[in-house]
C-alpha cells in the first residue's frame, strides 16, 4: 500500500508540474467556455435551464469531439513517456507490483482529470450565482456521467501508452479506441436483432443524455463505463506483465 | 516460436478472455430484470408509476412502441419555441425507463428526426402513422396510437410574437392507459351504419377512410345495417354516418332503445339527409336537449375585401379556433391546438332544451354572420325571414350520472355528415376525440403534470460577465499557470 501511495503521489505531482498538462487543460476550458456561453444565449436553454447539463454533460459536441482526444493525451505520459526515457524497465523491477504501478497511475491520472469536469462545474456554479435556478441534480448526473466516461477514456489511454514508446502512437491509439467506443455502437444501434442490441447496450452518448444528465441513476450505465475501464486496466497489466512471463 | 510472437500470443490470449468476461458481464447488466433506476432529478416528473409497471406486466405477449420524435407542427416552432426540445427531453427518458420497467416485455423503438431515413420510412409504412401521431403501442392484434396533445399540454403562441410554450404533460397516464387496455384486450367494437344509404365500409369514396382511421386508432370496425344488429352484436359504439332514407321501424325502435339503455351514439345528419331520417331521430334525442333542425347553414366568403353570397362554397364552413369549445374533453386540445375544422353542408342544431338530466356542451358553432338557408328563394343567399347569427353544429349531450363505463349515455350529434366522409382529412382530430370520450376514455384523462421550468433570461451585462468569465478568465489563468510552471523549471 505504502509503494502504491507513494507511486501515486510520485504521477500526481508529475502531472501536477508537467506545463502541457495545463496547455491541454487552458483549451479544453476555452473550448467549454466558448460552448458554455454560445448556449446560454439558445432559446430552449434560456426558456428552461434543465436543458443545458445534457448541452454540456450529455450527447453535445463536447462528447463527440473533444472527450476522446483528450485523456489520451494525458495518459501518453504515464507509460509511453516512461518507455521512452528509459524510466519504465527499472520501475517494473522496483519492489512494487505491476498492477500497483497501473492502478497508482490510473489513480492519480483519474484524480487530476477533476480538475477538467471540475472547471464545467465552475461554469454552472458561476451560473448559480448569476442569479440562475438549477435542477442540481441533473447537473451533478451529468458531472459523475462525464467522469465516469472520462475515467473509461483515460483506461483506455492508457493501455494505448502500454504499446511502446512511441507517443503519437499512444496518443492516437487512445483517441481512436475512444472514438471507436463512441461511434460503433451509434452505427449499429438501429440495427435489428443481437447486434443492435449490444449496440444499444453499449451507446455511451445515450447513458450520459438518458441517464445521468437526466437525473437519473441508472445501474447499467453505472456499471457498463467501470467494467470496461476494469478490462483496459487488466489489459494494460497483461502487456505489463507478460513481459515476465515469457523469459 | 520468438519471444515476440509467444508474447503477443499469451497477451491476446489473457486479453480475449477479459472481453469474453467483459461481454458477458454487460449481458448480465442489462437484462431488464438487473437493471434499477432512482431518479434524483428536481422535477421527477415523467417517470414510470407502479400502475404503467403492472399493465405491462399483464400484456399478454410481446409489445412494441414506437415513438416518433418528429418536430412537425409548425405553429410549436415559430418565435423560439421550446416546445418540442422540452417535450422530447422528458419523452426520451420515460421511454428509457419505460423499457428498463418492462422487464424485456416491451420493445422500445425512438425514432428521432436525424434517425436514418430508410427506417422512419419502414415504420412510417409499416404502422401506417399519420402526421402528428407520436407514439404507437401495439400487443398482438391491439393497437393504440397517442398524439402529441395526448400526451402534451401546450400554450399556443400569440399573434403578437409570444412563442408557444408546453404547460403540462401526461406522459405516464397516456402511455399506462394505452398498455392497460392493451393488456386487458378491451378492443372496443365501433359499429357503423350502412343499411340507409350510407355506402359500404369497403368504398373508398365512402366509408372507407372513415373505417380505416377506426381502426387506426385501435378500434374493431363493423358494418352493421342499423341500430337493431348493432345491438344484436353489442357494439361499444354506434355511429350513424348521415342518411339516405329513413330506418326500417325495427331498427327505429332499436335506435329508441339504444339510447334508453344508455349507449354511446354519434350520429350526423347533414343538411340535405331526408326528412324521414330527421323524424326518426328528433324524437329520441328531445330528452337529450338536442335535434335536428330545418335549413342549411351558410356563412358569407371573405372574397377580395368583402364578403360574397349567392355561391355554393358559402355551405362550406370554416371552422376558426373560436367557433370551438374550450370547455369539453373532444374540444379542449383541438382548441389548445389551434385547429381549423371544416363543416360542409351543414344543418343547424337545437340545443339546450332537455329534460334536466342531461347535459350539453356546443362542441361547435358558426359564426356570428352565418344565416340558415331555406328551401325557396334565392340559393345560397340570404333571404328576407332566414334566420342570421350563431348556430350550433356540433353537440355533445351526457346524463348527469352514467350508469356504467359502457352505458355512459353520452351522444354526439353533428349537423354534417360530410365530417365522417369528405371532410374527414380535415377533421379526423374531432372525429376521434368524439369516439374517445364517447367510449370514455376522457375519464383515464387524468395524471396531467404541470412541467416546471427553470428559465433563466440573463440581461446583457450577466451574460458578458459570464462569457468572459467562462472564455477569457478561466483559461487564460490556466494558461497563466502552464506559463509560470514552464518559467520556473526552466529556472
Amino acid at each position: 500500500m505504502r509503494a502504491f501511495l507513494a507511486l501515486w503521489r510520485r504521477e500526481l505531482w508529475s502531472l501536477l508540474i508537467a506545463p502541457y498538462v495545463y496547455v491541454l487543460l487552458g483549451f479544453w476550458y476555452l473550448l467549454n467556455g466558448l460552448m458554455f456561453s454560445t448556449f446560454l444565449e439558445f432559446p430552449e436553454i434560456q426558456a428552461d435551464l434543465r436543458l443545458l447539463p445534457p448541452y454540456l454533460f450529455g450527447s453535445g459536441l463536447l462528447v463527440w469531439l473533444l472527450l476522446p482526444a483528450f485523456p489520451p493525451l494525458l495518459a501518453i505520459k504515464l507509460l509511453a513517456e516512461e518507455h521512452r526515457v528509459g524510466t519504465l524497465e527499472p520501475l517494473l523491477t522496483a519492489p512494487v507490483r505491476d498492477f500497483s504501478v497501473v492502478l497508482a497511475k490510473y489513480a492519480a491520472v483519474c484524480l487530476f482529470f477533476l480538475l477538467f469536469w471540475g472547471g464545467v462545474l465552475l461554469q454552472f456554479l458561476l451560473l448559480s450565482w448569476h442569479g440562475a435556478e438549477l435542477d442540481w441534480a441533473r447537473v451533478l448526473g451529468g458531472f459523475v456521467g462525464a467522469l465516469m466516461v472520462s475515467f473509461l477514456f483515460l483506461a483506455s489511454g492508457l493501455w494505448a501508452s502500454s504499446w511502446g514508446g512511441n507517443l503519437v502512437l499512444a496518443a492516437g491509439g487512445g483517441a481512436a479506441i475512444n472514438y471507436l467506443l463512441l461511434f460503433l455502437p451509434a452505427f449499429f444501434e438501429t440495427d435489428e436483432g443481437r447486434i443492435g442490441a449490444i449496440a444499444r447496450a453499449c451507446n455511451l452518448p445515450t447513458m450520459l443524455d438518458r441517464s445521468y444528465s437526466a437525473g437519473l441513476l441508472d445501474s447499467a450505465a453505472l456499471l457498463y463505463p467501470m467494467a470496461l475501464s476494469g478490462l483496459f486496466l487488466y489489459l494494460t497489466w497483461i502487456r505489463l506483465v507478460s513481459r515476465r512471463w515469457v523469459p | 516460436m520468438n519471444r515476440r510472437w509467444r508474447l503477443t500470443l499469451l497477451t491476446t490470449a489473457a486479453g480475449l478472455i477479459g472481453v469474453v468476461l467483459m461481454v458477458a458481464f454487460v449481458a448480465v447488466i442489462n437484462r431488464p430484470e438487473m437493471r434499477f433506476r432512482v431518479d434524483l432529478s428536481q422535477s421527477g416528473e415523467a417517470r414510470l408509476s407502479s400502475r404503467t409497471v403492472e399493465a405491462m406486466k399483464a400484456l399478454p405477449e410481446q409489445a412494441e412502441l414506437t415513438a416518433f420524435l418528429f418536430p412537425e407542427d409548425q405553429t410549436l416552432l415559430t418565435n423560439g419555441s421550446t416546445v418540442y426540445p422540452q417535450a422530447f427531453d422528458r419523452l426520451r427518458s420515460y421511454l428509457e425507463d419505460l423499457r428498463i420497467g418492462s422487464g424485456g416485455k416491451l420493445e422500445v423503438l425512438t425514432l428521432e428526426a436525424n434517425s436514418p431515413l430508410v427506417l422512419q420510412q419502414q415504420a412510417v409504412e409499416d404502422l401506417q402513422r399519420r402526421p402528428g401521431d407520436l407514439v404507437i403501442v401495439e400487443s398482438g392484434e391491439g393497437r393504440k396510437v397517442l398524439r402529441f396533445e395526448d400526451l402534451f399540454q401546450v400554450m399556443q403562441a400569440t399573434p403578437e410574437g409570444r412563442p408557444a410554450r408546453l404547460n403540462r404533460q401526461r406522459i405516464d397516464a397516456a402511455i399506462g392507459n394505452a398498455i392497460q387496455q392493451l393488456a386487458s384486450g378491451q378492443q372496443a367494437l365501433v359499429g357503423i351504419v350502412n343499411g340507409t344509404g350510407q355506402g359500404q365500409l369497403e368504398d373508398p369514396q365512402t366509408l372507407a377512410p372513415l373505417a380505416s382511421l377506426l381502426r387506426q386508432e385501435g378500434y374493431e370496425v363493423v358494418s352493421v345495417r342499423g341500430p337493431l344488429e348493432a345491438l344484436e352484436l353489442d357494439c361499444s359504439l354506434l355511429i350513424v354516418p348521415g342518411q339516405q332514407r329513413a330506418m326500417l321501424p325495427a331498427d327505429r325502435e332499436a335506435a329508441a332503445t339504444w339510447i334508453a339503455q344508455q349507449r354511446p351514439l354519434l350520429l350526423a345528419l347533414g343538411a340535405f339527409a331526408p326528412d324521414d331520417a330527421v323524424a326518426d331521430w328528433n324524437p329520441l334525442l328531445a330528452d337529450l336537449g338536442t335535434g335536428f333542425s330545418e335549413g342549411l347553414v351558410c356563412a358569407p366568403m371573405a372574397f377580395a375585401g368583402g364578403f360574397v353570397q349567392g355561391r355554393s362554397q358559402v355551405s362550406q364552413l370554416e371552422i376558426t379556433p373560436e367557433q370551438i369549445s374550450g370547455d369539453h374533453p373532444i374540444t379542449l386540445a383541438l382548441v389548445e391546438a389551434g385547429r381549423y375544422l371544416l363543416f360542409p353542408t351543414t344543418r343547424p342544431l337545437l340545443f339546450g332544451s332537455g329534460n334536466n338530466s342531461y347535459g350539453q356542451e356546443r362542441l361547435v358553432r358558426s359564426s356570428r354572420i352565418s344565416w340558415v338557408d331555406l328551401v325557396g328563394g334565392e340559393a345560397f343567399t340570404q333571404n328576407q325571414g332566414e334566420k342570421s347569427g350563431i348556430q350550433a353544429l356540433a353537440v355533445a349531450a351526457a346524463p348527469w350520472t352514467a350508469e356504467s363505463p359502457e352505458q355512459s349515455g353520452r351522444v354526439v350529434v353533428s349537423g354534417s355528415a360530410e365530417i365522417l366522409r369528405r371532410a374527414l382529412g380535415l377533421d379526423q382530430d374531432f372525429v376521434t376525440a368524439s369516439c374517445s370520450w364517447l367510449l370514455g376514455d376522457d375519464r383515464e384523462r387524468q395524471g396531467l403534470v404541470s412541467l416546471g421550468e427553470l428559465p433563466y433570461r440573463p440581461d446583457q451585462r450577466s451574460l458578458t460577465r459570464l462569457h468572459n468569465l467562462t472564455v477569457l478568465a478561466i483559461p487564460g489563468c490556466t494558461f497563466l499557470v502552464a506559463f509560470w510552471i514552464f518559467w520556473r523549471r526552466r529556472r
